[in-house]
């Protein structure tokens, strides 16, 4: 194999992965039926973070790519969150406006 | 057999794949950002309306839902089996698991015309429209329906260009002799379609799973 052909991962590691994948969606399925109260939300999206790294990680090849790679997936993630938490946090700590008594119009 | 050609400006083959690498993920990198727009206008709405978020997920389908998911894991395996199979010069193997791939991103648009066409019975139209609404005239139920459509659709027509992508790379393998060196361009397919594939890890639990069930 020529230098600039890159490694290559095995075919049983590939379906390994798409197992593991699958087993994390019936795990997410199950527990959206479970009553976990406040930890409903957290666990679905933690999960769902935990599957992202994982195709992330071995299909994407981050785990092997090069720093400037990773560093624009660091970045574009970083983003995400700072932005969804942020607009959450915003909704969430608002004070209801304050009720200002009428201006009684000039003549 | 196909040749990458080296370009002038690189000084070798290495340093320009490296390049071709580096601007799809900057590409995709962008294309979160487009997402990311409403993935925050959800965190906005659901905090804002969190209880009638929470009635409305269960009117999403969950078994279609988890179906779609099921399908773009089994194309994101199918390309990155091809990927790999096509570096170690197994390219008739490559060639037609790029077109299950494809074939793939077909079935889940398949479901979710499915899906939509379901809800347009139950008079669940984008924007609001329907007499769905009518009948739930909070202002939680057209945000959090908007939401749905909005989402799914544009992550909906990134599956159809991504099948569009993956057919074309399929029929370039077929039509030519393609061999390891030809392997990055197949991976340049597959990042887009596993982008495309943890968008959707992340729509699942939101529109279908983070509800009254």
């Amino acid at each position: 194999m020529p230098d600039s052909v890159e490694a290559s991962i095995s075919t049983a590691k590939v379906l390994g992965v798409g197992l593991l994948l699958l087993a994390l969606v019936a795990l997410s399925l199950v527990l959206s039926f479970v009553p976990l109260g406040g930890w409903s939300i957290p666990l679905a999206l933690g999960i769902a973070a935990v599957k992202c790294a994982i195709v992330g990680a071995v299909y994407m090849e981050l785990w092997e790519a090069h720093a400037s790679i990773r560093l624009i997936f660091v970045v574009g993630a970083g983003y995400v969150v700072v932005l969804v938490l942020l607009a959450s946090v915003d909704v969430a700590t608002r004070a209801p406006p304050p009720m200002l008594p009428p201006v009684e119009a000039r003549p | 057999m196909y040749e990458p050609e080296l370009e002038g400006h690189f000084e070798d083959l290495g340093k320009q794949k490296h390049a071709v690498r580096l601007g799809m993920w900057i590409f995709l990198a962008s294309e979160l950002l487009f997402f990311t727009a409403l993935f925050t206008l959800y965190a906005y709405y659901r905090t804002r309306h969190p209880a009638i978020f929470h009635e409305a997920v269960p009117h999403n389908p969950i078994l279609l839902g988890t179906l779609n998911t099921v399908i773009l894991i089994g194309g994101s395996t199918c390309i990155a089996l091809a990927v790999n199979l096509l570096r170690r010069g197994r390219s008739r193997a490559a060639a037609w698991l790029t077109v299950a791939a494809a074939g793939v991103g077909l079935a889940f648009l398949v479901v979710k015309a499915i899906e939509y066409g379901i809800h347009f019975d139950e008079g669940i139209y984008p924007g609001g429209r329907g007499h769905f609404f009518a009948e739930h005239p909070e202002d939680g139920w057209p945000i959090f329906f908007t939401l749905y459509f909005a989402m799914t659709g544009l992550h909906a027509i990134h599956v159809a260009v991504g099948a569009v992508l993956l057919g074309w790379l399929a029929w370039w393998q077929l039509r030519r002799k393609v061999g390891p060196e030809g392997a990055y361009r197949l991976e340049m397919g597959a990042l887009y379609w596993h982008f495309v594939d943890t968008v959707w890890i992340f729509l699942w639990p939101m529109f279908y799973l983070m509800g009254k069930h």
